[in-house]
């Protein structure tokens, strides 16, 4: 048996005051069970720490509005309370905000400089359905957007994979017209945000960057391996990414309480191969948390993916097919030949 | 002015009922139609028990159509479901549809007036190129 890979591991558990009121299930409990995912690596003497430093204003002034940012950081200085009928800040959440906006940054510096060859950081609040101006989805900041504008902005070329269940509208909207970034995306459709469509394909100053792949309730593993093989990875081996991050949510789980697909930790350990393929060498990879509600599935899909990274198979439950969903695929693929193919 | 479409904002909230009840007078005295929209978020699709969705979403969907947009029964209506958050939803529609007039509660559920980041009624009066009606609750 080969020697486990290196993986950076972080959450920003210690700081955690992002406090979303009782039976909110984006919670600060979320973070405890990654930490039981992280043992996977931990017992494959592959983990290493990975120390976070808060995300500088001027790094999200690269993805969202100032007047927006200090708004927000007024309404904690006030005491926090309801941005939407879901969203919500309290007082401490704008330097918890800052915290995981800062943990991705923190961890493409300690790759840079060799420390492993993957990364999986666990933000809290999560952040793709967070737009340039505005907080919405429990997400405050976009987190992982964060880390794209600062590599794109160093002259990198980044894909962003996203297989929360969710589809990531923030991350879509902030890179619509952007050619330096390709966003893809697997979730259920419909469901919320509401967006997604496998038409929608980029601005017109980033033809074919975005990929949307939209699942039916019921969507099984084999499905989501599909989307990757079929659709999702000939379009990011098309753009020849420099970096890849993935907006890894956790709650296509089947136990997930917020959505009707139907994936297994299995299905997790196999995407996770899939997307790691795709990065251009090892040290090129980082995983951001987004979503996952069912604290036991979160922390089996977390260890299945950190394990993944590592190289080592850990399965807790076995991989998933069967469910509806190939007709979404095929529909995506032809809508992406089309595109490539020129007007018919 | 003529109006074709009134789109109004419910929410199940003691404000959208004063809403839909004005949007529901004013269309029977111009003859518009009125297109309630519902916003459905993330925590609508659970209970705070964290139970599964499905039955949740069916249970809102009813409660939408019949009893939150029960003051439209007596004019020309449609009723809309959309998954997302209230105000890119509230502004689509209004856009997709191209209503003459947006219609909302006071304060509805979410939203922090005092503050710039606004509720859900300040939000769309910011942004709307539409009129726009807040509607007092009595």
């Amino acid at each position: 048996m080969t020697a486990a890979a290196p993986v950076l591991i972080g959450t920003v558990a210690d700081v955690d005051r992002h406090d979303t009121g009782p039976g909110h299930p984006e919670r600060p409990a979320r973070l405890v069970a990654v930490e039981r995912g992280f043992e996977a690596v931990r017992l494959a003497g592959a983990a290493i720490p990975l120390e976070g430093r808060p995300a500088r204003f001027s790094e999200l002034t690269a993805v969202h509005g100032e007047a927006y940012l200090e708004a927000l950081a007024q309404l904690c200085e006030a005491g926090g309370g309801d941005i939407d009928a879901d969203t919500r800040a309290s007082a401490g959440s704008w330097t918890t905000a800052l915290a995981a906006a800062g943990l991705g940054l923190s961890a493409v510096e300690a790759l840079r400089r060799g420390e492993a060859d993957a990364a999986f950081v666990a933000p809290r609040p999560p952040g793709h359905h967070a737009t340039a101006g505005r907080a919405m989805g429990f997400c405050l900041i976009n987190n992982v957007a964060v880390t794209a504008a600062a590599l794109a902005n160093g002259g990198d070329r980044v894909a962003i994979i996203d297989w929360d269940v969710h589809h990531g509208n923030g991350t879509q909207d902030i890179f619509w017209d952007d050619p330096r970034v390709l966003y893809a995306s697997t979730h259920e459709w419909p469901t919320y945000p509401g967006t997604g469509r496998a038409t929608d394909t980029g601005g017109p100053g980033a033809p074919d960057l975005t990929v949307n792949v939209p699942l039916p309730a019921g969507a099984t593993g084999d499905v989501a391996r599909a989307a990757v093989d079929e659709v999702i990875g000939p379009a990011i081996e098309a753009f020849a990414p420099d970096w890849v991050l993935v907006s890894a949510g956790f709650d296509a789980h089947r136990d997930d309480p917020l959505a009707d697909l139907a994936w297994s930790a299995g299905d997790y350990a196999d995407l996770t191969r899939q997307v790691a393929a795709l990065a251009p060498r090892p040290g090129r990879l980082v995983c951001f948390l987004e979503g996952g509600y069912d604290l036991d599935a979160l922390a089996l899909s977390v260890g299945s993916t950190v394990a993944a990274l590592a190289g080592v198979d850990h399965r807790s439950e076995a991989p998933t097919s069967g469910g509806p969903g190939r007709d979404a695929v095929a529909s995506a693929a032809r809508i992406r030949a089309r595109i490539q193919g020129g007007p018919s | 002015m003529k109006f074709d479409r009134i789109l109004v904002a419910v929410d199940g909230s003691e404000n959208s009922v004063a809403a839909v009840t004005w949007a529901a007078d004013l269309a029977s005295s111009t003859g518009a139609e009125v297109i309630a929209v519902h916003a459905l978020g993330l925590l609508e699709r659970i209970d705070r028990e964290l139970e599964p969705s499905e039955p949740h979403r069916d249970e809102i969907r009813q409660r939408f159509e019949t009893e939150w947009c029960a003051p439209l029964d007596g004019v020309r209506n449609r009723r809309l479901l959309r998954d997302g958050s209230a105000v890119p939803v509230l502004l689509g529609v209004a856009d997709e549809e191209d209503v003459d007039l947006i219609v909302l509660g006071s304060r509805g559920l979410g939203g922090y007036p005092e503050l710039l980041l606004g509720s859900t009624s300040t939000q769309v009066a910011q942004h709307s190129h539409r009129p726009v009606t807040i509607v007092p609750t009595a």
